[in-house]
Formats: C-alpha cells, structure tokens, sequence
C-alpha cells in the first residue's frame, strides 16, 4: 500500500461518503497539509479527520517553504496551457509534495486531474473514482459507485464510469 | 537500406501517430471540462442560487462556470467546507 496526500477538495467529499473507512484499504498513511485543516470546518469532516489523525492513520503535512515556493511556480506554469484547467495553489502544493515523497494526489480538483497528463507527467492524481475502482478491484465494494454519487452529490463522467461498469446491466438500467 | 531511407520512411507515419494521440488526449481533457460545466448548469437549483446575497450567489455562478471549489470558497469568504454545503443545497454536483 502507497501513501497520498489529500487536499481540500477529496477530502470534504469523501467524508460524506458511509464507507469513507475504506479509504485506509487502499493508502497505509494519508497526508493532510496544515493550509487544507484551515479549510475544514463542518464536524461530519473534521471529525473523520481526526478520528483517523488519532489512530495515525492520517498525519499533517508541515508547511515546507521550498514546496511553497515551488507550488507557486506550479500555478504561474499551469496558466500557459490555455487549453486547460489552471492548477490552484492548495492542489499545486499537493502535487509538489507528492513529487518530492513519491505520495499520490487525492484531489476532486478538474485542473489537478488533468495536469497528470500533460503538465506533471510524473505524478499520479486520484480522484474519489479511481479510489473506488481501486476498491472494487480488491474485492472491497460491489455496486458503491452509485452510492458513493448519492451520498455526496457527486457526478462521476459517464465515459470514466461506461469504461469500469460499461457491461453491468443494473447499472445502465439505473443511469439510463 | 541505409539508415536515412529507413528515416524517410518511418519519420511521417511516427509523426501522425505521435500527433493523433496527443489531438485525442487534448480533445478529450476539453470535452470533460465542457461537459462537466454542463451537467453542473443544468442541474443546478437557479431560483435558490439567485435568492442569496450577491457574493454567494457570484460564488456559485463561478463554480457551475469553472468548477473550481477553492476561488469560489474566496468568492464567497467562507472557507471550503462551508462552500461545499452551499453547492449541495444549491444541487449543483461536483463533476470530475
């Protein structure tokens, strides 16, 4: 099992989710940096948070000012490709992070997804739907996509979700 | 053959393949942002969004255009969390 670092927007999503708990099947330890705590205020998320910071299997991640820096770059790069979503500076400080420690990005983040794949090449960034194919492939969940879509008022594409569930036919009959 | 022939026959099909890909891989990072902002405009609650005062209401007009949770939680001056309550009542989804 590898370990993440989460920002913001994973987290606040995740946590409305009543499997949340499995997250810890798929990362051994998640990151949590000190600037994403500020962000956090409603007691379903902030008492996760620190249930799981309790039992260490969530920690903070310091406030480094060569990451600082460096996400600041990351940000003013991420404006040039005009063509895509720009990073923001919490996901951008994740994605420094995850570069220097070897961690993947948890992060619901449009930009911080698609940068992966034309900006930061070397970092992996999973979004609430890879986690959960993640899980489905260990034999943990069975149908929690649906699910995880009501529970949080989250809308997974359709194209990502026909690619893992295409040849499930209750699953068409109900997102038809 | 020497290696110059093998170049000249080899170098335009890598280069349209090569180009193909990257075309697709763009293509379809703006498709999921177009679509995306779709789905978060046609679903959203427009008489709740419209009944707030108007730095919320500015907040959640920035989120359904760019779906970005952070500017619009500085829109708004709340913090992320409050700002992820705000998009759920107002029954706009977090599309990605």
């Amino acid at each position: 099992m590898s370990i993440s670092i989460a920002d913001s927007s994973f987290l606040i999503d995740w946590a409305r989710f009543s499997k949340r708990g499995l997250l810890f099947d798929v990362f051994q330890a998640i990151f949590v940096p000190e600037t994403v705590m500020a962000e956090l205020k409603t007691e379903l998320v902030l008492s996760w948070i620190i249930d799981a910071l309790s039992l260490q299997k969530m920690m903070l991640f310091p406030d480094i000012p060569e990451l600082r820096a460096a996400a600041l770059n990351l940000v003013v790069e991420s404006r040039r490709y005009s063509y895509l979503k720009s990073l923001d500076y919490p996901e951008a400080y994740c994605i420094v992070a995850a570069r220097a420690n070897g961690y993947t990005v948890l992060s619901e983040n449009g930009g911080a997804y698609l940068a992966q794949f034309f900006t930061v090449k070397d970092v992996k960034v999973w979004r609430a739907f890879e986690v959960l194919v993640e899980l489905l492939r260990l034999g943990k969940i069975v149908k929690d996509f649906l699910k995880y879509q009501e529970e949080t008022n989250h809308k997974f594409p359709k194209r990502d979700l026909e690619k893992v569930l295409g040849g499930n036919k209750d699953y068409k009959r109900k997102h038809d | 053959m020497s290696a110059f022939t093998l170049f000249k026959m080899l170098a335009p099909k890598t280069f349209i393949v090569v180009k193909t890909i990257i075309f697709v891989d763009l293509l379809e990072a703006k498709q999921r942002l177009e679509e995306a902002k779709e789905q978060r405009k046609k679903s959203a609650d427009w008489s709740f969004i419209e009944s707030l005062p108007p730095k919320l209401k500015a907040a959640l007009k920035y989120y359904i255009e760019e779906g970005d949770l952070y500017v619009a939680s500085r829109i708004a001056g709340v913090t992320m969390d409050e700002m992820n309550e705000l998009r759920i009542k107002a029954k706009i989804p977090s599309v990605n």
